[in-house]
């Protein structure tokens, strides 16, 4: 069994927590998580023929005036990187937390999403133009809403280990 | 757009408290709204000093700068223009931050309890509110459960209370404290991740990665608050009524849950573990990529640390033991407090049912599924162990839980005795104990337990040795005292006479008591009873000595008759010397009785 600490990163508001209790649902007691201002969940997934279990962090709450710790990028084996379709300026910070999360960790993998996606009539840019924008990698279009996308960008990350 | 700024200088982030990066705060409403509940403003003053001295030194930077605005000038649209600036972006903010933090590290380098006195206040009324609430309600709900204690124990608790003149509540609780390893963690330091668990008890409410996570947590947040490095490192946690203890390496740390007060020795246990894990699993700590598989080895070493702690001993007399007591008292009430509020009451009578269970011989629980609401319960039961209404205060019902017993033999020392007295049914009169693993019988019995027993007593489980030689076998006593009473009767016969007088009160006495113990002897069983004939001459009838032979035959005709069935009849030659004669002439019977040895 394989266990990676993996965190979302992403602007306010992008929908990070929407993501992680729509790919984990899980019901475990927060309140601890209120006072540390992390919210961990874990959950596992096949990788070819072994487990692979996600410790998921995400900033909890309102992470409006919370600085991204050290501490939450330590350790962490890989990120879902996240924007917010119908927000352009999420892209700038989504580009900045990965810059800082490979100087910090330069062998993380990442995942980008643009989630929203049951918005995309609102889109600032459309969905090829958010491709083309985000110039490291593919990008996996979500909607913590529907659901869309989201186990295949969870399970790509996955699929690194 | 008001999302965190992006610091560009990542290694001082370690020792910064939360938030204090971001320039804005000063300039923004609701600023330190962050999710810690830092709302109040006034609480951050000391912090507000430590952000705007660095601006001053910048501001006196300027001012030697030839030409330069005065001070005065700058500070006069300082804050407007930092307020501008924060609602265009985070330009401002991200010049500012080196700075700020270079001041904020400094400062604190030089004063740490600024900082950790600015975070403290805030916390520390939320923590002393939540205590007061809970302490009340523990001390109510415990009041109400001692009221209505009127259990043996309950009335022993009692009378110590009243022998010793101190509360009873005190008592109740010295009585009841003891603590439990619950869970135990190897958790990878730098990723926090769970190396290896072991669990004490079943609970799968308790996802041990969550909690291994959620410590990696908290400790970050202290130390990212409080101090850098490992200084700050925590020791012991409270959380939801139970306790953490935490023991810190260079590369892994082992935590524990503890339900309950534990002894110094464990921490220490603790450490030791720790550093044999560090030296056993060196490689693999070094090169840790995520394979969590490859640190199954550890778990004999973290069980060793999972387990129970005996009860605090009975009190002591002296003053400074009193006030000990009440010390120990106190943190119990506390600890109770705090299950209270987690668990409300529910939880608490599950959790006294557990530990009720977990005491009572011949009851074992494997597993707890379940939430809050309902749950089921599954372990070992032995039959013979107390009904549940012994053991537990509560139903089953009352506790909400769904109770799935296997059958089992326990080896308990008291189900061992038990299961002993109720295989062999000692009658009244014999005294049955066990220990370790031997068991005596003493005392008085007839042959048909005794046989019945000895054939069982090495078939209880538990049992290796049996020891039965106090034990007298009653029927058998009687039959050899019969037989003892009987041995050297004479069948007389009249002077010169050759033919029994079986009509002769005597003669049809002593054969029918002869009939008596041979029948005596058939009902034990396997017995046998032999019968040494002699005849025997009267001291005148030398001319009785030619009727010797007829009189044996005459005998064992006698003898025929009654129908012996277990009987053997030998006839032993007349002796030829003087001395063996006797008052009465006829036919001497000797008797040896051989019962088998059961
Ligand atoms: N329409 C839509 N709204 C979303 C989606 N994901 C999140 N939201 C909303 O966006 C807001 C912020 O979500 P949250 O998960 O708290 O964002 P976070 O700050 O990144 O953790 C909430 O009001 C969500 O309901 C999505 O896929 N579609
Ligand atoms: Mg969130």
């Amino acid at each position: 069994m394989i266990r990676k600490k993996i965190c979302l990163l992403g602007a306010f508001a992008v929908g990070k927590s929407s993501l992680v209790r729509r790919f984990v649902h899980s019901e475990y007691d927060d309140r601890y998580m209120t006072t540390v201002g992390v919210k961990v969940e874990k959950k596992e997934c096949q990788v070819g023929d072994h487990q692979v279990s996600l410790v998921i962090w995400d900033l909890h709450g309102e992470d409006r005036w919370q600085e991204v710790r050290a501490s939450y990028l330590r350790g962490t084996a890989g990120a879902l990187l996240v924007a917010d379709g119908t927000r352009i300026e999420s892209l700038e910070v989504m580009a900045q937390l990965r810059k800082r999360l490979l100087e910090q960790n330069p062998d993380a993998h990442v995942v980008t999403l643009v989630n929203k996606m049951d918005r995309e009539a609102d889109f600032a840019i459309t969905a090829d133009e958010w491709r083309a924008r985000v110039d490291w990698g593919p990008v996996v279009f979500t909607s913590a809403r529907t659901g869309h996308g989201v186990e295949d960008a969870f399970q790509s990350l996955a699929n690194h280990w | 757009m008001g999302d965190s700024p992006i610091q560009p200088d990542e290694s001082r982030h370690g020792s910064e408290p939360p938030e204090t990066g971001d320039a804005r705060k000063d300039s923004q409403e609701g600023a330190l709204n962050g999710p810690q509940g830092l709302s109040e403003n006034d609480r951050w003053e000391m912090l507000h000093d430590l952000l705007v001295g660095p601006e001053e030194a910048r501001i006196q930077e300027l001012e030697q700068v030839p030409r330069a605005p005065r001070a005065k000038d700058v500070g006069d649209v300082l804050a407007e223009a930092t307020r501008r600036s924060a609602q265009e972006g985070p330009e401002l903010a991200e010049a500012l931050a080196p700075t700020i933090e270079q001041g904020l590290m400094s400062s604190a380098r030089k004063n740490p309890d600024d900082l950790a006195e600015a975070i403290y206040p805030v916390l520390g009324p939320a923590i002393r509110r939540s205590i007061q609430a809970t302490l009340s309600a523990a001390v109510e709900t415990l009041n109400v459960t001692l009221e209505n204690s009127f259990s043996p124990k309950g009335l022993r608790w009692r009378m110590q209370a009243w022998r010793t003149g101190r509360p009873f509540a005190e008592v109740v609780l010295l009585h009841s404290l003891a603590y439990r390893v619950e869970q135990v963690f190897w958790i990878h330091k730098e990723t926090s991740v769970l190396l290896s668990d072991v669990s004490g008890v079943e609970d799968s409410l308790r996802d041990p990665e969550l909690i291994s996570g959620m410590l990696a947590a908290i400790q970050d947040f202290v130390q990212d608050s409080f101090a850098g490095a490992d200084e700050g490192a925590l020791e012991q946690i409270e959380v939801s009524g139970f306790r953490v203890l935490m023991a810190q390496g260079p590369k892994a740390v082992l935590a524990v849950l503890v339900r309950g007060i534990p002894p110094e020795s464990l921490s220490q246990n603790m450490h030791e573990t720790l550093e044999s894990l560090h030296r056993s699993f060196a490689d693999e700590l070094q090169e840790f990529d995520g394979d969590v598989g490859r640190f199954e080895r550890a778990i004999p070493d973290l069980q060793g640390l999972l387990g129970q702690g005996a009860k605090v001993s009975e009190p002591g007399g002296t003053k400074k033991g009193q006030w000990l007591i009440a010390a120990v008292a106190l943190v119990a009430v506390l600890l109770f407090a705090v299950d209270w509020i987690q668990d409300r009451n529910m939880n608490s009578k599950r959790s006294a049912a557990l530990m009720a269970l977990q005491e009572a011989p011949g009851y074992s629980v494997q597993g707890q599924v379940g939430d809050g609401d309902h749950q089921t319960w599954t372990g070992f039961r032995d039959p013979l162990a107390e009904p549940w209404s012994e053991v537990c205060a509560h139903s089953t019902e009352e506790l909400d839980v769904d109770i799935q017993w296997t059958p089992f033999v326990s080896l308990e020392p008291e189900m061992v005795q038990r299961r002993a007295e109720y295989m062999l049914q000692p009658p009244f009169g014999v005294t049955l104990t066990t220990e370790h693993g031997s068991l005596t019988l003493e005392g008085e019995a007839s042959s048909g337990w005794v046989h019945r027993a000895l054939a069982r007593a090495s078939a209880v489980p538990g049992i290796g040795r049996v020891d039965a030689s106090g034990l007298v076998d009653i029927d058998r006593r009687a039959i050899e005292t019969h037989a003892r009473s009987l041995d050297g009767l004479t069948l007389p016969f009249g002077a010169g006479a050759g033919r029994l007088d079986r009509g002769q009160p005597v003669v049809q006495a002593r054969l029918s008591a002869l009939k008596t113990l041979d029948e005596r002897v058939q009902e034990y069983g396997g017995g046998l009873l032999r019968l040494h004939l002699r005849a025997t001459l009267g001291r005148m009838d030398d001319f009785e000595r030619g009727l010797s032979d007829r009189r044996l035959v005459e005998v064992q005709k006698a003898l025929g008759r009654l129908g012996l069935g277990a009987t053997v009849v030998e006839v032993l030659p007349a002796p030829e010397s003087d001395d063996s004669r006797s008052p009465l002439s006829g036919v001497r019977i000797e008797i040896d009785t051989l019962l088998p040895k059961p």
